[in-house]
């Protein structure tokens, strides 16, 4: 005779045994499916009733295989439940830690009481790449260094038409003055 | 009577600075850190700000308090961006500070003189460098 445990290996089939049917289904190894052609055939002369039952049947065993996740979930041990517990006061943790970095705890945890997820924010301002632009460096180098061809400083020779503001906020920072005293030349007259 | 200045540390040797059609650059902010650099740093005495579109009126304004109390004697900003009263106010300001120094008018500084072009006037077309103007440098001159 055949046992219905043996058959019944995977967790699906475990909860189709535990269903009140009582249908009795041949082991694998005795069922010899038709040849491709065949099939086709068999296939194409099904009625449409078939198909459906057999749709019927998968979302039975989904909605079944829902079920038991939610069976497991809820039959967790009060062990798990405490790790799951510190493994959440150890996100809280890093949620503080992030929001001391990028300055903005309220956001964060305003955003994060909303979802209920913790979600990485990148600290790195956008734009950020364009002032390792060689072009750029080398102009911030040579403001820094004094250079001489800078006296007619022509930024479009250097920049593109779509620097960002972080860019030229570097540039004249570069040309900004200081407390610096320093005597005038002869140019200036008073 | 010598005085002394708060002067460039980091850079002493930009006499000239373009910064035109840079609008996504250049917004208030920096127009207004443009406008203290500019009053603070007496080297640059010519400044382009042509087809900057994104700055506000009342930015202008205070741009042109700054260029009044500049080194800036030579510039050009884009009619079409500002009043033509905020116009007349800046050349009004840039031409009495042509009296603060002779950089734009040294011989000994044609070569960045000539470099020194599209402002509202240029200071290659000042008479006095006319003795100073190679044959060749001619074409820089406007209509003579």
């Amino acid at each position: 005779m055949y046992l219905q445990s043996e058959y019944c290996g995977t967790h699906e089939n475990f909860v189709l045994k535990s269903s009140p049917k009582k249908s009795y289904d041949p082991p694998a190894s005795t069922i010899t499916p038709p040849p491709k052609k065949k099939r086709a055939a068999v296939v194409a002369s099904a009625p449409a009733s078939a198909s459906a039952s057999k749709s019927a049947q998968k979302k039975k065993t989904q909605v079944e295989r829902l079920n038991s996740t939610f069976s497991d979930t809820e039959s967790d041990s009060e062990d798990d439940r405490e790790t799951k517990k510190q493994a959440l006061k150890a996100r809280n943790v890093d949620k503080s830690a992030t929001a001391n970095i990028v300055g903005s705890a309220e956001n964060t945890e305003a955003d994060s009481s909303k979802t209920g997820h913790w979600v990485r924010r990148s600290v790195r301002e956008a734009g950020q790449g364009d002032l390792d632009n060689p072009h750029v460096v080398e102009l911030l180098t040579n403001l820094l260094m004094n250079d001489e061809n800078l006296k007619v400083l022509k930024l479009k020779k250097w920049l593109g038409p779509d620097a960002n503001t972080l860019v030229m906020d570097a540039v004249l920072d570069g040309l900004e003055v200081s407390e610096r005293e320093m005597a005038t030349d002869g140019y200036i007259h008073f | 009577m010598a005085r002394s200045f708060r002067s460039a540390q980091h850079n002493d040797v930009v006499e000239a600075l373009y910064i035109q059609n840079f609008n996504i650059g250049m917004k208030d902010a920096q127009f207004a850190k443009l406008g203290n650099i500019l009053r603070d740093n007496p080297s640059i005495w010519a400044i382009n700000v042509g087809e900057i579109y994104q700055i506000e009126n009342s930015t202008w304004e205070a741009f042109a308090d700054c260029i009044e109390e500049s080194s800036v004697t030579h510039m050009y900003a884009s009619e079409h961006t500002i009043t033509g009263v905020l116009k007349d106010r800046l050349r009004d300001a840039i031409r009495k500070n042509r009296s603060k120094h002779n950089r734009h008018i040294d011989p000994n500084n044609i070569d960045v003189i000539q470099q020194i072009t599209h402002c509202w006037w240029n200071p290659i077309n000042a008479k006095i460098l006319r003795p100073y103007i190679k044959n060749n440098d001619l074409g820089l001159l406007g209509s003579r």
